[in-house]
Protein backbone atom coordinates (compact mmCIF):
# COMPACT_ATOMS: atom_id res chain seq x y z
CA UNK A 1 0.00 0.00 0.00
CA UNK A 2 2.00 2.88 -1.23
CA UNK A 3 0.54 6.37 -1.54
CA UNK A 4 2.44 9.13 -3.19
CA UNK A 5 1.58 13.19 -3.04
CA UNK A 6 2.74 16.59 -1.72
CA UNK A 7 2.74 17.67 1.71
CA UNK A 8 0.39 19.75 3.49
CA UNK A 9 2.72 20.17 6.90
CA UNK A 10 0.34 20.72 9.84
CA UNK A 11 1.71 21.45 13.72
CA UNK A 12 1.23 19.23 16.68
CA UNK A 13 -2.45 19.03 18.48
CA UNK A 14 -4.86 19.05 15.41
CA UNK A 15 -8.03 18.48 17.18
CA UNK A 16 -11.44 17.04 15.95
CA UNK A 17 -13.37 19.93 15.91
CA UNK A 18 -10.38 21.55 13.45
CA UNK A 19 -10.65 18.43 11.15
CA UNK A 20 -14.36 18.67 10.77
CA UNK A 21 -16.51 21.26 13.24
CA UNK A 22 -19.62 19.67 15.51
CA UNK A 23 -21.73 21.63 13.01
CA UNK A 24 -21.05 19.25 10.37
CA UNK A 25 -22.15 16.02 12.69
CA UNK A 26 -25.22 14.30 11.42
CA UNK A 27 -25.93 17.20 9.23
CA UNK A 28 -23.84 16.39 6.21
CA UNK A 29 -23.66 13.17 4.71
CA UNK A 30 -20.77 11.29 4.95
CA UNK A 31 -20.22 12.09 0.78
CA UNK A 32 -19.98 15.44 1.29
CA UNK A 33 -17.45 15.62 4.74
CA UNK A 34 -14.65 16.50 2.52
CA UNK A 35 -15.74 19.50 1.33
CA UNK A 36 -15.19 20.64 4.94
CA UNK A 37 -12.21 19.09 5.79
CA UNK A 38 -10.14 21.03 8.48
CA UNK A 39 -12.24 23.81 8.12
CA UNK A 40 -11.53 24.37 11.78
CA UNK A 41 -7.67 24.68 11.17
CA UNK A 42 -8.06 26.80 7.99
CA UNK A 43 -11.03 27.37 5.67
CA UNK A 44 -9.49 27.47 2.57
CA UNK A 45 -7.68 23.82 3.36
CA UNK A 46 -10.36 22.30 1.80
CA UNK A 47 -10.14 24.19 -1.69
CA UNK A 48 -6.54 23.37 -1.42
CA UNK A 49 -6.03 19.72 -0.83
CA UNK A 50 -5.66 17.95 -4.06
CA UNK A 51 -6.49 14.06 -4.30
CA UNK A 52 -3.59 12.15 -3.19
CA UNK A 53 -2.21 14.75 -1.16
CA UNK A 54 -0.22 13.58 1.76
CA UNK A 55 -0.56 15.15 5.46
CA UNK A 56 2.15 15.45 7.70
CA UNK A 57 1.26 16.46 11.24
CA UNK A 58 3.08 17.24 14.58
CA UNK A 59 2.07 15.19 17.92
CA UNK A 60 -1.48 14.00 18.75
CA UNK A 61 -3.19 14.59 15.75
CA UNK A 62 -6.70 13.48 16.09
CA UNK A 63 -7.10 14.04 19.73
CA UNK A 64 -10.56 15.20 20.92
CA UNK A 65 -14.00 14.13 20.30
CA UNK A 66 -14.80 10.32 19.18
CA UNK A 67 -16.71 11.26 15.58
CA UNK A 68 -15.31 9.40 12.93
CA UNK A 69 -16.49 12.03 10.38
CA UNK A 70 -12.72 13.20 11.22
CA UNK A 71 -10.90 10.40 9.63
CA UNK A 72 -13.77 9.96 6.60
CA UNK A 73 -13.86 13.99 6.33
CA UNK A 74 -9.94 13.40 5.24
CA UNK A 75 -10.41 10.53 3.61
CA UNK A 76 -13.28 11.49 1.45
CA UNK A 77 -10.80 15.03 0.38
CA UNK A 78 -9.02 12.69 -1.06
CA UNK A 79 -5.53 12.58 1.04
CA UNK A 80 -3.88 9.54 0.49
CA UNK A 81 -2.04 8.92 3.69
CA UNK A 82 -1.41 10.77 6.70
CA UNK A 83 2.25 10.91 8.52
CA UNK A 84 2.06 11.99 12.15
CA UNK A 85 4.94 12.02 15.06
CA UNK A 86 1.67 10.61 17.14
CA UNK A 87 -2.08 10.24 17.34
CA UNK A 88 -4.71 9.89 19.09
CA UNK A 89 -6.19 6.91 20.64
CA UNK A 90 -9.61 6.85 19.34
CA UNK A 91 -8.61 8.64 16.02
CA UNK A 92 -6.16 5.68 15.41
CA UNK A 93 -8.81 3.31 15.57
CA UNK A 94 -11.68 5.08 13.51
CA UNK A 95 -8.70 6.10 10.28
CA UNK A 96 -7.91 2.21 10.59
CA UNK A 97 -11.65 1.39 10.81
CA UNK A 98 -12.51 3.90 7.85
CA UNK A 99 -9.57 3.11 5.93
CA UNK A 100 -7.62 5.86 5.97
CA UNK A 101 -4.24 4.91 5.83
CA UNK A 102 -1.95 6.30 8.67
CA UNK A 103 1.72 6.02 9.82
CA UNK A 104 3.86 7.10 12.61
CA UNK A 105 7.40 9.14 12.77
CA UNK A 106 8.27 10.46 15.27
CA UNK A 107 10.07 13.95 14.67
CA UNK A 108 8.69 13.56 10.72
CA UNK A 109 7.56 17.49 10.51
CA UNK A 110 11.42 18.80 10.86
CA UNK A 111 11.86 17.10 7.70
CA UNK A 112 9.55 17.40 5.59
CA UNK A 113 8.36 21.46 3.92
CA UNK A 114 4.60 22.15 2.52
CA UNK A 115 4.86 20.55 -0.62
CA UNK A 116 7.53 18.03 -0.60
CA UNK A 117 6.77 14.66 -2.47
CA UNK A 118 6.57 12.37 -0.05
CA UNK A 119 6.05 8.40 -0.07
CA UNK A 120 4.21 6.26 2.55
CA UNK A 121 4.25 2.56 2.55
CA UNK A 122 2.20 1.09 5.19
CA UNK A 123 3.25 -2.07 4.47
CA UNK A 124 6.52 -1.75 4.50
CA UNK A 125 6.49 1.43 7.41
CA UNK A 126 8.84 3.16 5.52
CA UNK A 127 8.04 7.18 4.26
CA UNK A 128 10.39 8.95 1.76
CA UNK A 129 10.74 12.24 1.08
CA UNK A 130 11.30 12.48 -2.43
CA UNK A 131 12.02 15.85 -2.22
CA UNK A 132 14.80 15.77 0.05
CA UNK A 133 15.73 12.31 -0.51
CA UNK A 134 15.51 11.45 3.04
CA UNK A 135 13.83 8.49 4.57
CA UNK A 136 12.13 7.38 7.43
CA UNK A 137 11.47 4.17 9.45
CA UNK A 138 7.68 4.33 10.48
CA UNK A 139 6.02 2.37 13.30
CA UNK A 140 3.84 -0.02 10.89
CA UNK A 141 0.65 -1.38 11.88
CA UNK A 142 0.32 -4.69 13.29
CA UNK A 143 -0.76 -7.19 10.78
CA UNK A 144 -4.76 -7.53 12.20
CA UNK A 145 -4.40 -3.71 11.37
CA UNK A 146 -2.75 -3.38 8.34
CA UNK A 147 -5.43 -6.68 6.64
CA UNK A 148 -7.76 -3.93 7.99
CA UNK A 149 -6.55 -1.25 6.22
CA UNK A 150 -5.95 -2.95 2.78
CA UNK A 151 -9.47 -4.03 2.64
CA UNK A 152 -10.22 -0.42 2.79
CA UNK A 153 -11.90 -0.42 6.37
CA UNK A 154 -13.54 -2.51 8.92
CA UNK A 155 -16.86 -3.03 6.91
CA UNK A 156 -14.78 -3.58 3.46
CA UNK A 157 -12.78 -6.41 5.51
CA UNK A 158 -15.82 -7.90 6.64
CA UNK A 159 -17.53 -7.96 2.78
CA UNK A 160 -14.71 -9.92 1.30
CA UNK A 161 -14.36 -12.16 4.90
CA UNK A 162 -18.66 -12.63 4.31
CA UNK A 163 -17.48 -13.14 0.39
CA UNK B 1 3.18 -13.62 39.05
CA UNK B 2 3.30 -9.93 38.75
CA UNK B 3 0.36 -8.08 39.55
CA UNK B 4 -1.62 -5.81 37.47
CA UNK B 5 -2.73 -2.49 37.75
CA UNK B 6 -6.77 -1.64 37.60
CA UNK B 7 -6.82 -1.08 33.64
CA UNK B 8 -5.28 -5.17 32.98
CA UNK B 9 -7.28 -6.44 35.86
CA UNK B 10 -10.43 -5.02 34.77
CA UNK B 11 -9.12 -5.89 30.78
CA UNK B 12 -8.06 -9.57 31.93
CA UNK B 13 -11.60 -10.37 33.66
CA UNK B 14 -13.75 -9.07 30.49
CA UNK B 15 -11.69 -10.52 28.31
CA UNK B 16 -11.25 -14.10 29.79
CA UNK B 17 -7.74 -14.20 31.02
CA UNK B 18 -6.12 -15.49 34.36
CA UNK B 19 -3.40 -13.23 34.33
CA UNK B 20 -3.29 -9.72 33.90
CA UNK B 21 -2.25 -9.23 30.47
CA UNK B 22 0.91 -7.00 29.23
CA UNK B 23 0.92 -3.61 28.42
CA UNK B 24 0.71 -3.43 24.21
CA UNK B 25 -1.20 -6.85 24.24
CA UNK B 26 -4.61 -6.94 22.19
CA UNK B 27 -7.36 -8.34 24.06
CA UNK B 28 -10.97 -9.50 23.10
CA UNK B 29 -13.25 -7.85 25.20
CA UNK B 30 -16.61 -8.37 26.52
CA UNK B 31 -18.14 -5.04 28.05
CA UNK B 32 -20.50 -4.66 30.47
CA UNK B 33 -22.36 -1.77 29.23
CA UNK B 34 -22.20 -0.23 25.80
CA UNK B 35 -22.63 3.66 25.29
CA UNK B 36 -23.75 5.15 22.63
CA UNK B 37 -26.16 8.87 22.29
CA UNK B 38 -28.10 10.55 19.37
CA UNK B 39 -24.39 11.39 17.24
CA UNK B 40 -22.69 7.98 17.66
CA UNK B 41 -25.74 5.74 17.61
CA UNK B 42 -27.21 6.75 14.65
CA UNK B 43 -24.31 5.87 12.93
CA UNK B 44 -22.88 3.87 14.60
CA UNK B 45 -26.26 1.87 13.56
CA UNK B 46 -25.60 1.66 10.00
CA UNK B 47 -21.97 1.07 10.65
CA UNK B 48 -23.39 -2.63 12.22
CA UNK B 49 -25.76 -3.35 9.65
CA UNK B 50 -22.76 -3.27 6.64
CA UNK B 51 -20.77 -4.85 9.07
CA UNK B 52 -23.11 -7.71 7.95
CA UNK B 53 -25.44 -7.94 11.82
CA UNK B 54 -28.99 -7.68 11.83
CA UNK B 55 -29.47 -7.73 16.02
CA UNK B 56 -27.85 -6.57 18.61
CA UNK B 57 -26.15 -9.14 20.59
CA UNK B 58 -26.34 -7.63 23.92
CA UNK B 59 -29.73 -5.35 23.96
CA UNK B 60 -29.53 -5.34 27.53
CA UNK B 61 -26.24 -3.94 27.89
CA UNK B 62 -26.49 -0.99 25.95
CA UNK B 63 -27.34 2.48 27.08
CA UNK B 64 -28.74 4.78 24.62
CA UNK B 65 -28.99 8.41 25.68
CA UNK B 66 -30.16 11.67 23.47
CA UNK B 67 -27.52 14.46 25.13
CA UNK B 68 -25.97 16.46 22.03
CA UNK B 69 -29.27 17.67 19.87
CA UNK B 70 -31.65 18.28 22.44
CA UNK B 71 -34.27 19.62 21.75
CA UNK B 72 -33.84 18.58 17.94
CA UNK B 73 -32.59 21.97 16.50
CA UNK B 74 -33.96 20.61 12.80
CA UNK B 75 -35.90 18.57 10.35
CA UNK B 76 -32.88 16.34 9.50
CA UNK B 77 -32.24 15.72 13.22
CA UNK B 78 -35.44 14.75 14.41
CA UNK B 79 -36.17 12.38 11.18
CA UNK B 80 -33.21 10.43 12.99
CA UNK B 81 -34.22 10.73 16.65
CA UNK B 82 -37.12 8.66 14.80
CA UNK B 83 -35.37 5.94 13.41
CA UNK B 84 -33.44 5.52 16.44
CA UNK B 85 -36.81 5.36 18.67
CA UNK B 86 -37.87 2.56 16.43
CA UNK B 87 -34.24 0.56 16.47
CA UNK B 88 -34.35 1.13 20.28
CA UNK B 89 -38.15 -0.75 20.12
CA UNK B 90 -37.07 -3.16 17.57
CA UNK B 91 -33.97 -4.31 19.01
CA UNK B 92 -35.68 -4.55 22.84
CA UNK B 93 -33.41 -1.82 24.61
CA UNK B 94 -34.12 -1.23 27.76
CA UNK B 95 -31.66 1.11 28.81
CA UNK B 96 -33.03 4.46 26.83
CA UNK B 97 -33.50 7.84 27.62
CA UNK B 98 -34.83 9.91 25.22
CA UNK B 99 -34.46 13.71 24.88
CA UNK B 100 -34.62 15.95 28.55
CA UNK B 101 -33.11 13.41 30.52
CA UNK B 102 -29.36 14.46 30.53
CA UNK B 103 -25.72 13.84 29.14
CA UNK B 104 -25.15 10.70 28.88
CA UNK B 105 -22.42 10.44 30.99
CA UNK B 106 -24.21 12.21 33.92
CA UNK B 107 -27.32 10.37 33.35
CA UNK B 108 -25.10 6.92 33.79
CA UNK B 109 -23.64 8.25 37.23
CA UNK B 110 -26.57 9.60 38.63
CA UNK B 111 -29.10 6.31 37.37
CA UNK B 112 -26.31 3.58 39.67
CA UNK B 113 -24.69 2.43 35.78
CA UNK B 114 -21.19 3.41 36.74
CA UNK B 115 -19.39 0.43 38.81
CA UNK B 116 -16.63 -0.14 39.92
CA UNK B 117 -14.68 -2.88 37.78
CA UNK B 118 -16.80 -2.74 35.09
CA UNK B 119 -15.59 -2.26 31.47
CA UNK B 120 -17.86 0.54 29.46
CA UNK B 121 -17.29 1.20 26.10
CA UNK B 122 -18.79 4.46 25.13
CA UNK B 123 -18.83 5.90 21.50
CA UNK B 124 -17.74 10.07 23.09
CA UNK B 125 -14.79 10.15 24.28
CA UNK B 126 -15.73 11.21 27.85
CA UNK B 127 -16.79 7.96 28.19
CA UNK B 128 -13.11 7.80 30.58
CA UNK B 129 -15.45 9.72 32.73
CA UNK B 130 -17.36 6.35 34.48
CA UNK B 131 -13.49 5.52 35.58
CA UNK B 132 -14.33 7.88 38.27
CA UNK B 133 -16.26 4.98 39.65
CA UNK B 134 -13.26 2.77 39.62
CA UNK B 135 -14.44 1.29 35.78
CA UNK B 136 -12.18 1.09 32.83
CA UNK B 137 -14.08 3.03 30.73
CA UNK B 138 -13.17 4.49 27.41
CA UNK B 139 -14.31 6.04 24.22
CA UNK B 140 -14.72 4.40 20.91
CA UNK B 141 -15.53 5.36 17.21
CA UNK B 142 -18.82 4.34 15.28
CA UNK B 143 -17.61 1.58 13.27
CA UNK B 144 -16.12 -0.14 16.57
CA UNK B 145 -19.62 0.88 18.29
CA UNK B 146 -21.19 -1.22 15.09
CA UNK B 147 -18.78 -4.02 15.93
CA UNK B 148 -19.52 -4.19 19.40
CA UNK B 149 -23.42 -3.87 19.22
CA UNK B 150 -23.20 -7.19 16.70
CA UNK B 151 -20.84 -9.38 18.19
CA UNK B 152 -20.99 -8.02 21.37
CA UNK B 153 -17.12 -7.59 21.90
CA UNK B 154 -14.50 -5.58 20.98
CA UNK B 155 -10.35 -5.81 20.43
CA UNK B 156 -8.67 -3.35 22.87
CA UNK B 157 -5.14 -2.28 23.38
CA UNK B 158 -4.24 -2.47 26.97
CA UNK B 159 -2.78 0.18 28.13
CA UNK B 160 0.27 1.03 30.26
CA UNK B 161 -0.77 2.61 33.35
CA UNK B 162 0.40 5.78 34.95
CA UNK B 163 -0.11 6.51 38.36
CA UNK B 164 -0.74 10.17 40.25
CA UNK B 165 -0.50 10.30 43.82
CA UNK B 166 -2.30 13.41 44.57
CA UNK B 167 -0.76 14.44 48.63
CA UNK B 168 -2.54 16.74 50.83
CA UNK B 169 -6.00 18.03 50.08
CA UNK B 170 -7.23 20.86 48.47
CA UNK B 171 -7.58 24.43 50.30
CA UNK B 172 -10.95 26.45 51.01
CA UNK B 173 -11.77 28.47 47.13
CA UNK B 174 -10.01 25.68 45.19
CA UNK B 175 -11.98 23.21 43.40
CA UNK B 176 -11.94 19.76 42.05
CA UNK B 177 -11.91 21.69 38.15
CA UNK B 178 -9.28 23.29 39.95
CA UNK B 179 -6.86 19.83 40.71
CA UNK B 180 -8.22 18.82 37.35
CA UNK B 181 -6.70 21.65 35.51
CA UNK B 182 -3.57 21.44 38.10
CA UNK B 183 -3.77 17.55 36.28
CA UNK B 184 -4.10 18.93 32.40
CA UNK B 185 -0.60 21.09 33.36
CA UNK B 186 1.64 18.25 34.79
CA UNK B 187 0.55 16.23 31.68
CA UNK B 188 -0.23 18.42 28.74
CA UNK B 189 -2.47 16.96 26.52
CA UNK B 190 0.05 14.72 24.88
CA UNK B 191 1.37 13.36 28.23
CA UNK B 192 -0.92 10.15 28.42
CA UNK B 193 -1.79 9.12 24.99
CA UNK B 194 -3.20 5.61 25.51
CA UNK B 195 -2.69 5.11 29.09
CA UNK B 196 -4.72 4.54 31.66
CA UNK B 197 -4.07 7.38 34.60
CA UNK B 198 -4.74 5.75 37.73
CA UNK B 199 -5.30 8.37 41.14
CA UNK B 200 -4.13 7.48 44.00
CA UNK B 201 -3.18 9.59 47.45
CA UNK B 202 -5.82 11.66 50.02
CA UNK B 203 -6.02 14.51 47.52
CA UNK B 204 -8.37 12.06 45.57
CA UNK B 205 -9.98 10.03 48.44
CA UNK B 206 -10.94 13.25 49.94
CA UNK B 207 -13.20 13.88 46.71
CA UNK B 208 -16.82 13.51 46.63
CA UNK B 209 -18.14 11.48 43.81
CA UNK B 210 -18.72 14.63 41.14
CA UNK B 211 -15.38 16.01 41.88
CA UNK B 212 -13.82 12.17 40.93
CA UNK B 213 -16.57 12.86 37.66
CA UNK B 214 -14.85 16.68 36.85
CA UNK B 215 -11.44 14.99 37.62
CA UNK B 216 -11.73 11.34 35.21
CA UNK B 217 -13.78 13.39 32.97
CA UNK B 218 -10.59 15.51 31.92
CA UNK B 219 -8.22 12.53 31.67
CA UNK B 220 -9.19 12.27 27.72
CA UNK B 221 -8.06 15.53 27.34
CA UNK B 222 -4.05 14.15 28.41
CA UNK B 223 -4.81 11.35 25.42
CA UNK B 224 -5.77 9.07 28.29
CA UNK B 225 -7.43 5.63 27.22
CA UNK B 226 -8.80 5.44 30.66
CA UNK B 227 -8.60 7.84 34.01
CA UNK B 228 -9.54 5.44 36.73
CA UNK B 229 -10.16 6.04 40.48
CA UNK B 230 -9.46 3.20 42.65
CA UNK B 231 -13.24 2.54 44.38
CA UNK B 232 -13.39 2.81 47.92
CA UNK B 233 -16.10 3.33 50.79
CA UNK B 234 -17.02 7.19 49.08
CA UNK B 235 -17.60 5.05 46.38
CA UNK B 236 -19.87 2.39 48.18
CA UNK B 237 -21.58 4.51 49.94
CA UNK B 238 -22.42 6.85 46.86
CA UNK B 239 -23.71 3.39 45.29
CA UNK B 240 -25.21 1.90 47.96
CA UNK B 241 -28.73 2.08 46.87
CA UNK B 242 -28.13 3.19 43.20
CA UNK B 243 -26.23 0.76 41.94
CA UNK B 244 -28.42 -0.85 39.07
CA UNK B 245 -26.33 -4.04 39.16
CA UNK B 246 -24.43 -6.25 41.32
CA UNK B 247 -20.68 -5.25 40.76
CA UNK B 248 -16.89 -6.71 41.94
CA UNK B 249 -14.35 -3.72 43.11
CA UNK B 250 -11.33 -4.20 41.72
CA UNK B 251 -8.16 -2.35 42.91
CA UNK B 252 -4.31 -2.56 42.08
CA UNK B 253 -2.68 -5.15 43.10
CA UNK B 254 0.28 -4.14 45.63
CA UNK B 255 3.05 -5.27 43.00
CA UNK B 256 1.44 -3.41 39.73
CA UNK B 257 3.80 -2.20 37.39
CA UNK B 258 3.44 1.40 36.06
CA UNK B 259 4.69 3.57 33.39
CA UNK B 260 5.75 5.73 35.79
CA UNK B 261 4.76 7.89 39.11
CA UNK B 262 3.80 11.22 39.69
CA UNK B 263 2.96 13.36 42.74
CA UNK B 264 0.87 16.72 43.00
CA UNK B 265 0.57 18.91 46.11
CA UNK B 266 -3.50 19.37 46.46
CA UNK B 267 -2.76 22.06 48.95
CA UNK B 268 -0.71 23.97 46.92
CA UNK B 269 -2.88 24.61 44.31
CA UNK B 270 -5.32 27.90 43.21
CA UNK B 271 -8.10 28.58 40.82
CA UNK B 272 -7.31 27.95 37.43
CA UNK B 273 -8.34 27.86 33.66
CA UNK B 274 -6.81 26.64 30.41
CA UNK B 275 -6.63 29.85 28.65
CA UNK B 276 -7.75 29.87 24.93
CA UNK B 277 -7.52 27.57 22.76
CA UNK B 278 -5.49 24.65 24.41
CA UNK B 279 -6.77 22.36 27.12
CA UNK B 280 -2.80 22.55 29.13
CA UNK B 281 -2.52 26.08 28.28
CA UNK B 282 -3.37 26.93 31.81
CA UNK B 283 -2.60 29.70 33.89
CA UNK B 284 -3.91 31.23 37.50
CA UNK B 285 -7.24 33.06 37.40
CA UNK B 286 -5.10 35.63 39.42
CA UNK B 287 -3.00 35.78 36.27
CA UNK B 288 -6.03 36.03 34.10
CA UNK B 289 -8.00 39.00 36.45
CA UNK B 290 -9.29 41.77 34.69
CA UNK B 291 -10.16 39.73 31.00
CA UNK B 292 -13.36 40.62 29.65
CA UNK B 293 -16.47 38.06 29.55
CA UNK B 294 -19.05 37.92 27.00
CA UNK B 295 -20.45 34.67 27.83
CA UNK B 296 -20.36 32.51 31.06
CA UNK B 297 -21.25 28.35 30.39
CA UNK B 298 -22.00 26.14 33.35
CA UNK B 299 -22.85 22.74 32.96
CA UNK B 300 -21.31 19.83 30.78
CA UNK B 301 -20.08 16.56 31.32
CA UNK B 302 -17.05 17.76 33.45
CA UNK B 303 -18.74 19.84 35.64
CA UNK B 304 -23.08 19.29 35.32
CA UNK B 305 -23.97 17.50 38.54
CA UNK B 306 -26.70 18.85 40.82
CA UNK B 307 -23.31 20.04 43.61
CA UNK B 308 -21.51 21.37 40.53
CA UNK B 309 -24.72 23.50 39.51
CA UNK B 310 -25.71 24.29 42.86
CA UNK B 311 -22.11 25.24 43.77
CA UNK B 312 -22.71 28.26 40.93
CA UNK B 313 -26.19 29.11 41.44
CA UNK B 314 -25.38 30.14 45.31
CA UNK B 315 -22.62 31.97 44.30
CA UNK B 316 -24.90 34.02 41.12
CA UNK B 317 -28.17 34.13 44.03
CA UNK B 318 -29.03 37.83 45.01
CA UNK B 319 -26.62 38.90 42.09
CA UNK B 320 -26.85 40.18 38.80
CA UNK B 321 -24.86 39.03 35.59
CA UNK B 322 -22.71 41.94 34.35
CA UNK B 323 -24.20 43.89 31.80
CA UNK B 324 -23.17 42.65 28.29
CA UNK B 325 -22.20 39.01 29.63
CA UNK B 326 -24.52 36.22 28.52
CA UNK B 327 -25.19 33.65 31.33
CA UNK B 328 -26.02 30.26 29.93
CA UNK B 329 -26.23 27.43 33.20
CA UNK B 330 -27.63 23.62 31.58
CA UNK B 331 -28.05 21.14 34.28
CA UNK B 332 -26.32 18.28 33.58
CA UNK B 333 -29.81 15.72 34.12
CA UNK B 334 -33.33 16.21 34.62
CA UNK B 335 -32.92 15.69 38.35
CA UNK B 336 -30.60 17.89 38.64
CA UNK B 337 -32.71 20.64 36.84
CA UNK B 338 -35.70 19.25 39.11
CA UNK B 339 -33.68 20.29 42.29
CA UNK B 340 -32.30 23.32 40.89
CA UNK B 341 -36.42 24.21 40.60
CA UNK B 342 -37.64 22.84 43.69
CA UNK B 343 -34.34 25.07 45.53
CA UNK B 344 -35.71 27.95 44.23
CA UNK B 345 -32.14 28.46 42.58
CA UNK B 346 -33.64 28.32 38.66
CA UNK B 347 -35.50 31.14 40.16
CA UNK B 348 -32.23 33.32 41.26
CA UNK B 349 -30.08 32.71 38.05
CA UNK B 350 -33.06 33.81 35.84
CA UNK B 351 -33.49 37.24 38.16
CA UNK B 352 -29.65 37.56 37.81
CA UNK B 353 -30.41 37.94 34.53
CA UNK B 354 -29.57 33.94 33.36
CA UNK B 355 -30.89 31.50 31.48
CA UNK B 356 -31.23 27.87 31.52
CA UNK B 357 -31.08 25.32 29.08
CA UNK B 358 -32.04 22.05 28.53
CA UNK B 359 -29.75 19.20 30.21
CA UNK B 360 -27.63 18.15 27.20
CA UNK B 361 -24.71 18.87 25.83
CA UNK B 362 -26.15 22.52 24.30
CA UNK B 363 -23.73 24.94 23.25
CA UNK B 364 -20.57 22.44 24.36
CA UNK B 365 -19.59 20.83 20.91
CA UNK B 366 -21.30 23.92 19.01
CA UNK B 367 -23.65 22.79 17.03
CA UNK B 368 -26.62 24.46 18.62
CA UNK B 369 -28.19 27.11 22.08
CA UNK B 370 -25.31 29.40 22.73
CA UNK B 371 -23.09 29.43 19.87
CA UNK B 372 -20.20 32.36 20.29
CA UNK B 373 -19.53 34.94 17.80
CA UNK B 374 -16.57 36.52 16.23
CA UNK B 375 -14.54 38.10 19.25
CA UNK B 376 -16.53 36.69 22.08
CA UNK B 377 -14.68 35.50 25.13
CA UNK B 378 -16.37 32.70 26.77
CA UNK B 379 -15.94 31.38 30.51
CA UNK B 380 -16.96 27.68 30.73
CA UNK B 381 -17.02 24.76 33.23
CA UNK B 382 -16.62 22.27 29.89
CA UNK B 383 -13.36 20.51 29.07
CA UNK B 384 -12.24 21.61 25.53
CA UNK B 385 -11.52 24.74 24.70
CA UNK B 386 -9.93 23.63 20.85
CA UNK B 387 -10.22 26.47 18.10
CA UNK B 388 -13.84 27.06 16.53
CA UNK B 389 -15.12 24.41 19.47
CA UNK B 390 -17.81 26.79 19.83
CA UNK B 391 -17.86 29.15 16.95
CA UNK B 392 -15.19 31.67 16.42
CA UNK B 393 -15.00 33.14 19.81
CA UNK B 394 -12.42 31.67 22.23
CA UNK B 395 -12.80 30.36 25.47
CA UNK B 396 -11.30 30.00 29.11
CA UNK B 397 -11.95 26.64 31.12
CA UNK B 398 -12.78 26.97 35.03
CA UNK B 399 -14.96 25.89 38.00
CA UNK B 400 -18.24 26.98 38.88
CA UNK B 401 -16.99 29.00 41.35
CA UNK B 402 -14.71 30.63 39.17
CA UNK B 403 -17.87 31.17 36.15
CA UNK B 404 -19.33 32.63 39.10
CA UNK B 405 -17.37 35.70 39.61
CA UNK B 406 -16.82 36.16 35.88
CA UNK B 407 -20.47 36.45 35.40
CA UNK B 408 -21.19 38.65 37.95
CA UNK B 409 -18.06 40.70 37.40
CA UNK B 410 -17.99 40.82 33.16
CA UNK B 411 -14.65 39.76 33.76
CA UNK B 412 -12.53 37.21 35.11
CA UNK B 413 -12.23 37.32 38.93
CA UNK B 414 -10.65 35.34 41.48
CA UNK B 415 -13.56 33.43 42.97
CA UNK B 416 -11.57 33.72 46.36
CA UNK B 417 -11.73 37.31 46.75
CA UNK B 418 -15.64 37.37 46.17
CA UNK B 419 -16.78 34.62 48.10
Amino acid sequence: MERVGPAHVLHDDIDTDQIIPGEYLNTVPDAKLGEFVLEGYDPEFADQVEPGDVIVAGENFGLGSSREAAPIAIRNAGVGAVVAESFARIFYRNAINVGLPIVVVPGITDHVSEGDEIRVDVAEGVVENVTTGETFDATGLPEDLLEILEAGGLVEYRKQQRA
Amino acid sequence: MVGGTIAQKVLASHAGLDDAPDPGEHVTATPDWILCHDISAYSGIERMSQLGFNEVARPEDVVLVFDHYVPSPNERISTQMNEMERWVDEQGIEHFFDAGNGISHNVMAEEGYSLPGTLVLGADSHTVTHGAFGAFATGIGHTDLGEVLGSGELWLRVPESQKVVVENTLPDGVAAKDLALAMMREFTTKGAIYDSVEFHGEGVRDLAMHERHTLSNITVEMGAMAGIVPPDDTTEEYLDGRAVREYEPVRPDEDAEYANERTVDASSLEPLVAKPSAVDNIDTVANCAGTDVDHVFVGTCNNGSWADIRAFAERIEDESVARGTDLVVTPGTKEALKKLNASGLSNDIVDAGGMIGTPGCGSCFGAHGGILGEGDTCVGTMNRNFPGRMGPGEIYLASPETAAAAAIHGEITDPREVF
